[in-house]
């Protein structure tokens, strides 16, 4: 795999659906553990959860780690790939980093993660936005529409959630 | 002075401890608590160190207690990846640490050097960036020694957003 989250011609009506829709993206799964153990579980073993065989850009095999302040996927031939620098960093309640989109080196997207307690654990809300750097921001847009759901719901059923 | 060497996969026990050490010593410098780094496997260390020490990997260690039965010095180079292919390939410098009672005695020299030269020889990259606590005056008068010049660059220091981390850079030969 070459990308992250590019999966452009999976999402054909992306590049003109919506046009000027650029939106902070907001994805959102609950899990069944406490406000701790879900950042815990977040961000203590994000290889043990994260679908590294389809959002990655080394592929299955590779390994992807919180190390100083980066999200760093390293390949099983040691090729490092940085996904993101944290700049904000509030255990358990939220981080928040630049996310490099793949292929785009020029310009980074905004992800934040919050965790916040409700009836039956934890809610765990991904809100990305930054999309105007893009050369085609809507496609980057609905390419990540359609990762982060696969990638939430993998962290739901490793913390034990059901998944709808 | 310490033999400085790579990291190999069969190293994971000694990774772990400096790994433990250097959230110890500096844990404001970590994302990853000590908690986090305890409740970690053996399985997961063993993981961690294959993939830092894998043929592409530039993971620079040096070996300590006389006998090698721990690392007392480490840092690590990584790429972002992607990069634009017009522009010179950007290497990063992280997980910097010498142990106390090496500072001060040319270890982390050592180190750098070899980091800088892995970096152009290995990976080729053009350039080597570090990013450095606002405060840390002492460690920014290392790096200047080694040719590295604050960019203008900063980001919040995410575990005390009030503070910032200077981004430093280097040309390689």
């Amino acid at each position: 795999m070459e990308n992250l989250f590019s999966h452009p011609e999976s999402e054909p009506e992306s590049s003109q659906g919506g046009g000027n829709d650029l939106e902070p993206l907001i994805v959102s799964v609950v899990v069944p553990s406490n406000v701790s153990h879900a950042f815990q579980g977040f961000t203590d073993h994000p290889h043990l959860w994260w679908p590294l065989e389809e959002e990655s850009v080394y592929g299955a095999g590779s390994h992807v780690e919180f190390e100083e302040n980066l999200i760093l996927e390293t390949a099983e031939d040691g090729r490092t790939s940085v996904w993101g620098t944290i700049d904000d960093w509030q255990p358990p309640l939220s981080f928040h980093a630049s996310w490099y989109p793949a292929g785009t080196p020029l310009w980074s997207t905004e992800i934040r993660v919050v965790f916040s307690a409700v009836q039956g654990g934890t809610e765990v809300r991904l809100i990305h936005d930054g999309w105007e750097g893009a050369e085609d921001p809507a496609a980057s847009r609905a390419s990540y529409a359609e990762g982060w759901p696969r990638v939430l719901q993998r962290y739901a059923r490793f913390m034990g959630g059901a998944v709808a | 002075m310490p033999r400085v060497r790579r990291l190999h996969a069969g190293d994971w026990q000694l990774l772990k401890n400096v790994r433990l050490e250097m959230l110890t010593d500096t844990p404001m410098a970590y994302v990853e608590s000590l908690e986090a780094a305890r409740r970690q496997t053996d399985t997961q260390w063993q993981e961690r160190a294959a993939a830092m020490s894998g043929d592409a990997s530039v993971t620079l260690v040096a070996d300590g207690g006389g006998d090698g039965s721990r690392l007392c010095g480490l840092m690590r180079v990584v790429v972002k990846h992607p990069q634009d292919p017009e522009r010179p390939l950007q290497a990063m410098l992280i997980s910097v640490y010498v142990a106390p009672e090496h500072r001060g005695l040319g270890l982390a020299d050592e180190l750098l050097r070899e980091a800088c030269h892995a970096a152009a020889e290995e990976l080729s990259a053009a350039s080597l960036e570090l990013g450095v606590h606002e405060d840390n005056s002492r460690a920014q008068a290392f790096y200047s020694r080694h040719g590295f010049e604050t960019t203008g660059a900063s980001r919040p220091y995410p575990q005390d957003t009030s503070k910032r981390e200077l981004v430093m850079e280097r040309r390689l030969p």
